[in-house]
């Protein structure tokens, strides 16, 4: 009684202390470790513990039984009908003066296996001789003393392979009668008593075996240890043999990768459904803005949602954490790959979680913010479930060209599983992610997913301050777009690595255009100001205090409230450039004839221009009188989604025509006349939406007068 | 035990809030234009306009709860950078905004707990204001009601304790009687009086002039987004506010409005009512002029039954110098 109340006095203690640090995670706390949510949470926990562990156990093979086994012969002999018999005249094999004993020695069935499996039942010690005399290739010529052969008129037939192979059913049958029936009273008779064999060996000539009857087990189990046996492959029998002898670091191997599917799904996809929910529920509420214009930073708001929101989740997964490190011990692995697993597994969570806190920051529309949760789980679910297939591919660790999609594997804690799964007792040697050039071992890639992941949070965290201090803000610094443009160009070309062969190097230019497309749209959600921010810009530019004011083209290139077309044109070149000059440098033949350059810069351009098409698009879209977020977004939507995979057609028209330099369109060589249309079409579009765009800013900087003159 | 809400540190004499060219656009339509505002630091400043001038607009710029699009704004002196968190000025607002929600799942300590952390309150002290706060507003016998359990006025007095938990040197009310009955809105009142002695500033937005003539130091008005008046209240009523004088008289009233004759220059019969004898007349003098012109009718043996003076209220004012617009 004083222990406990010892202990709430104490936990009272420390959760005050942590209020006044983080007040958002005490609130947090309270609201949700009460009675209910807690047991639940470790009911649940515990029963999925249990229901895994006894599913686990099911799947073990029990004692050896009755049921389990068949008749056998110890040694038990597979046969073939394999034959002397080719294109040569059968007289010339078979001499009328040879007697059929000498027949069968060189026309009957032969020895192809020898399967000394240890019999349940009968006494292996009988065929001992047998084991030790009976080669492969031998061919039996009599059993019992009743001899074993073809008859000269089925050698003579045309089926007489079939034949043969009927014979060797036959033997089969007369040495193990009707194996596949349980072992009833009446056929358990059978056990230790013997067959005669008589074999011929080419070198040893004629020789006598005794084989006794016996049961084995044909049990097959993944979590056995197997032997080859008359059937394939079935369970190896115990010493004592009551039981089989049991793989447990596959058995506990496979545990693990159980428990962490039961950890990576709840983790991240309700983790993010509850954050998300929790989010939309603040600001349908109106709350969120006491919590933005109290005093407190966006870190310690946030930081108290994401370690308070799931606690009954954490509280759930952290009882699963025991029996999972336990499990992978038993597996074999050691507490370095235990803890990198974890590691990962946090660090990938984390990157969901922030970019959860993001969008549910960013999303104000009644209807999408009630949607929002289970999108946003749905979608993690689902990449993690593309993942595991993918991951188990093991595409990513193959000896293979690389590619940027490989990016995705350090988005998923399943990735790190790779190097545990069907491990037997250790981490797989063999399994290296191919990453560009480089081939990563577990730590490395462990490493990696770190540091990885500390960039995406260091990332979203960035713009979390900035949109949570501040609603209007962009979620990105401009200044910051150009090294972030770089890094993510670098990252691109380096993810492919230089071993592409030259006529793939389209396909994965295509790849990395897709990414940079996908890219592109992030920089123009990240880096438009608000509407109404960009209309004060237009119109106050100029009233600005002179120490703020910055000029135009540094306003357009680094400011913040500013159109913000110059900039992604700026990132879009940085990008395009840095990509092209490396894919240039490392595969200088990839592009063998002029005709062929210029078709693929023309693409290039098309590319380029395309995504600042869609750029100037949105940000006509964002400058109409109302609101509409949706039209802006699917306005850049559908026009990505119609150039893009134009552009990808047209490139691998171009790079990959037959002979490009001599079909012949419009006057033109087919490639040009192909690429010179839209191309032209573009420029002309973008040209003309630039100046709409441009006129629309001017228009909105008008002042009220000006305006008046003008309707004037 | 009944505790008294400490001063808010860092008060000094001198302008507590300052807006240089305040300008604030929502699309085309300029809610806010160029507003110059002055606030003492210990006034009660009422805020009144119509719908639509720019009041609450104006309440989320200084609150920080939105970004103007021209002009500056200083809290003692010191200006607001609307780019990056300025924790320490934060901590001296106190916002009540008009539609304000409140965590229905907690009970009330809880809820003002929570605040108080937010605002860096700790242990002792934290304790010390919730109970201070609670006794101010009253609610110290609700402590432990969950919230959602509150009558309106409960909420809304709840809503003022958790802006002032921290003791702010500032305090932004929006709205904060609307909806109230007229016993929770005298409540509200006497919280604002108490609010007022302990030296925090108080900008108050609200319809219910009669309730800001009652308790404010000084007055803005807003039209278009115009500040069109800021100042004192007694300036104000010296200024635009005019004095009416009601006379009766039990004798001849022509005799009464002859000897009216004599003031001519400070007096401006607006009304004689025959039948009642009764006068109302404009009066521009000042307290001793009335009470020579009263000596006089009665020197001039006038059968005076009545002779009362009526100031012309806030309302009056803000009608005749606002309420320009149409709505």
């Amino acid at each position: 009684m004083l222990g406990t109340n010892l202990f709430t006095t104490l936990a009272a203690h420390h959760l005050d202390r942590l209020g006044d640090r983080n007040p958002q995670l005490l609130r947090e706390l309270k609201g949700r470790l009460k009675r209910f949510p807690v047991v639940t949470a470790i009911v649940l926990s515990l029963l999925c513990q249990i229901v895994m562990m006894i599913g686990f156990w099911a799947a073990l093979p029990g004692p050896v039984r009755l049921d389990d086994m068949e008749l056998s012969t110890y040694p038990r002999l597979e046969w073939h009908g394999k034959t002397y018999l080719n294109s040569e005249p059968l007289q010339d094999l078979l001499p009328q003066d040879m007697v059929n004993r000498d027949r069968a020695a060189t026309s009957g069935v032969v020895v192809s296996r020898i399967h000394d499996t240890i019999p349940v039942m009968g006494d292996e010690r009988l065929g001992a001789n047998a084991l030790k005399a009976i080669q492969q290739g031998d061919r039996l010529v009599k059993i019992d003393g009743q001899l074993i052969m073809p008859s000269e008129s089925e050698l003579n037939g045309t089926g007489w392979k079939q034949k043969v192979e009927d014979l060797a059913r036959t033997v089969d049958g007369r040495l193990v009668p009707n194996y596949y029936d349980p072992l009833t009273p009446e056929r358990q008779k059978l056990i230790n008593t013997t067959i005669e064999l008589e074999l011929h060996n080419p070198e040893r000539g004629y020789y006598s075996v005794t084989v006794p009857r016996v049961a084995v087990a044909r049990q097959y189990s993944s979590y056995c240890v197997l032997v080859n046996s008359f059937h394939g492959e079935s369970c190896a029998v115990s010493q004592d043999k009551q039981s089989y002898q049991l793989n447990w670091s596959r058995w506990y191997s496979d545990i693990y990768t159980g428990l962490s599917a039961l950890i990576i799904f709840p983790l991240m996809g309700l983790g993010v459904f509850m954050l998300a929910n929790n989010l939309a529920q603040e600001k349908r509420r109106g709350t969120l803005n006491f919590l933005q214009l109290s005093p407190r930073s966006a870190f310690t708001i946030l930081s108290g949602k994401l370690l308070g929101v799931p606690v009954c989740l954490y509280l759930a997964i952290g009882l699963l954490f025991p029996l999972h490190w336990m499990i992978g011990f038993n597996a074999g692995y050691t507490v370095g790959h235990l803890l990198g697993f974890d590691l990962t597994l946090m660090g990938q969570t984390l990157i969901f979680y922030l970019a959860t806190l993001l969008i549910g920051l960013s999303i104000s529309q009644p209807m999408v913010l009630g949607l929002m949760p289970w999108l946003l789980a749905a979608g993690v679910m689902g990449f993690n479930w593309i993942m595991i297939f993918y991951v188990g591919s093991g595409e990513f660790a193959r000896n293979t060209e690389a590619h940027v999609l490989l990016w995705s594997v350090l988005f998923s804690p399943f990735s790190s599983l790779a190097y545990f799964n069907f491990a037997q007792a250790a981490v797989k040697s063999n399994v290296n992610l191919v990453f560009g050039d480089f081939r990563l071992n577990f730590v490395e890639y462990v490493a990696l997913a770190l540091v990885h992941g500390m960039g995406w949070c260091a990332l979203l965290g960035h713009g979390l301050e900035r949109r949570f201090s501040n609603a209007d803000m962009t979620l990105l610094k401009r200044r910051f777009s150009y090294p972030l443009t770089l890094v993510f160009a670098v990252l691109m070309v380096g993810l492919t690595g230089t071993r592409v062969s030259n006529a793939d190097v389209p396909f994965h230019l295509v790849l990395i255009g897709f990414f940079s497309l996908v890219y592109c749209i992030a920089l123009m959600v990240a880096l438009s100001p608000a509407r109404q921010t960009l209309k004060d810009w237009t119109r106050f530019r100029h009233a600005k205090p002179a120490h703020e004011r910055l000029s135009l083209p540094t306003d357009l290139v680094l400011g913040e409230t500013s159109s913000p077309v110059v900039a992604i044109a700026l990132n879009l070149l940085l990008l395009t450039s840095l990509v092209v000059i490396a894919f240039v440098g490392i595969y200088p033949h990839f592009l063998p004839t002029t005709l062929e350059a210029l078709m693929f810069f023309g693409c290039i351009l098309m590319f380029v221009g395309s995504i600042l098409f869609s750029t100037l698009v949105s940000q006509t879209f964002l400058m109409f009188p109302r609101k509409k977020n949706w039209m802006w977004l699917s306005a850049v939507g559908s026009i990505s989604c119609l150039t893009f995979p134009s552009i990808s057609m047209i490139m691998v028209i171009v790079v990959h025509a037959p002979s490009p330099a001599h079909t012949h369109l419009l006057g033109l060589p087919a490639p040009v006349a192909i690429l010179a249309l839209p191309l032209s079409l573009l420029s002309t579009l973008t040209m003309i939406l630039g100046v709409v765009h441009t006129r629309q800013l001017m228009r909105s900087g008008r002042s009220e007068s000006q305006q008046l003159l003008s309707q004037a | 035990m009944t505790q008294t809400l400490t001063s808010p540190a860092g008060t000094s004499t001198g302008l507590a809030i300052r807006t240089q060219h305040l300008t604030k656009r929502f699309d085309r339509h300029t809610a806010l234009r160029e507003v110059d505002l002055e606030i003492q630091s210990g006034a009660v400043f009422g805020l009144i306009g119509p719908n639509g001038a720019g009041k609450t607009t104006l309440i989320r710029l200084l609150a920080m709860a939105e970004s103007p699009t021209l002009g500056e704004v200083f809290f003692h002196g010191e200006k607001l950078d609307y780019t990056r968190p300025q924790f320490d000025l934060k901590r001296q607002i106190g916002y009540l905004p008009d539609d304000f929600p409140l965590y229905e799942d907690l009970n009330v300590w809880d809820y003002l707990d929570y605040f108080a952390r937010l605002y860096g309150l700790q242990d002792k002290q934290r304790s010390r204001s919730i109970h201070q706060v609670l006794d101010l507003v009253n609610l110290g016998h609700k402590r432990k009601s969950v919230i959602t359990s509150l009558s309106r006025g409960m909420k809304q007095r709840l809503g003022l304790a958790r802006s002032v938990i921290h003791t702010p040197s500032i305090l932004l009310l929006d709205e904060p009687v609307s909806g109230l009955d007229p016993v929770a809105r005298q409540e509200f009142r006497q919280v604002i009086r108490n609010l007022h002695g302990l030296g925090i500033t108080v900008l108050i937005s609200s319809h219910v002039l009669s309730d800001l003539a009652e308790l404010c130091t000084a007055i803005g008005i807003l039209e278009f987004g115009y500040l069109v008046e800021n100042a004192p209240l007694e300036t104000l009523y010296q200024r635009l506010s005019q004095q009416h004088i009601v006379i009766g008289t039990r004798g001849d009233l022509k005799d009464l409005q002859t000897e009216l004759r004599q003031f001519d220059a400070a007096v401006l019969v607006l009304e004689a009512k025959p039948q009642t004898g009764q006068v109302k007349i404009r009066f521009s003098g000042d307290p001793d002029e009335a009470a020579d012109l009263l000596r006089s009718l009665v020197e001039a043996k006038i059968p005076l039954y009545e002779f009362h003076c009526e100031q012309e209220s806030l309302e009056d004012i803000f009608f005749k110098i606002g309420h320009l617009q149409p709505t």
